[in-house]
C-alpha cells in the first residue's frame, strides 16, 4: 500500500475517533458550544481526507462511490482478498454511522 | 460472639466478595471541555480526553503521560 495511502488512512482513522469522542460528549453536553466548535473543525477536515482518498484510492465505503458510469465500489481488494490491514484498518469494512 | 469488622473480612480475603462491602453510593462528576489529546495521540490513547486517559491494569488506574 502507498505510503500517502496509508497516511490518508490513519488521517481518516484519527479524524473519525476524534469526532465520535466529541460527539459522545456533545449526546450529555449538547449545548456546549467549545465541544461543538471542535465538531465543526473536524468534519470539514475528515470530509477533506475522504474526498482525497477516495480520488486516489477509491470509495472507502459505498457512499463514496462518485461515478455514474461504473459502479466502482467492486474494484478494489475485499478485506479477505489481503485489502488494507498494513495500518489496522480493513478497507471495505469501514463505517460512518 | 466474636465479630470481624466487615473491612476487616475484606481485607483478609483475596477473593473479592461484594456481600462483604459496606454500603456506598456511586456517582459520576460531570465532565468539562478541557485541553484534548491532539488526533495522533487521542486516536492511540482510545480518547480525545486526557482526564480520561485511564489505562485499567486490574487494580488501579494510572495514567500513562
Amino acid at each position: 500500500m502507498p505510503t500517502n495511502e496509508i497516511q490518508l488512512l490513519q488521517q481518516i482513522n484519527q479524524l473519525s475517533f476524534a469526532m465520535h469522542d466529541t460527539a459522545l460528549y456533545l449526546d450529555t453536553h449538547p449545548m456546549d458550544t467549545n465541544a461543538l466548535d471542535y465538531y465543526h473543525y473536524l468534519k470539514p477536515m475528515k470530509e477533506q481526507a475522504i474526498a482525497e482518498y477516495t480520488a486516489s484510492y477509491g470509495p472507502l465505503t459505498m457512499g463514496d462511490v462518485n461515478s455514474n458510469t461504473e459502479w466502482t465500489w467492486i474494484n478494489e481488494p475485499w478485506p479477505w482478498e489481503g485489502a488494507g490491514c498494513s495500518c489496522g484498518t480493513m478497507r471495505n469494512d469501514y463505517n460512518i454511522r | 460472639m466474636n465479630v470481624t469488622p466487615r473491612s476487616q473480612n475484606f481485607r483478609n480475603s483475596n477473593t473479592v466478595n461484594f456481600d462483604q462491602f459496606p454500603l456506598g453510593m456511586a456517582y459520576v462528576p460531570w465532565q468539562s471541555w478541557n485541553q484534548l489529546y491532539d488526533l495522533e495521540r487521542g486516536f492511540q490513547a482510545g480518547t480525545i480526553f486526557p482526564e480520561l486517559d485511564l489505562p485499567f491494569t486490574g487494580r488501579c488506574t494510572t495514567n500513562a503521560n
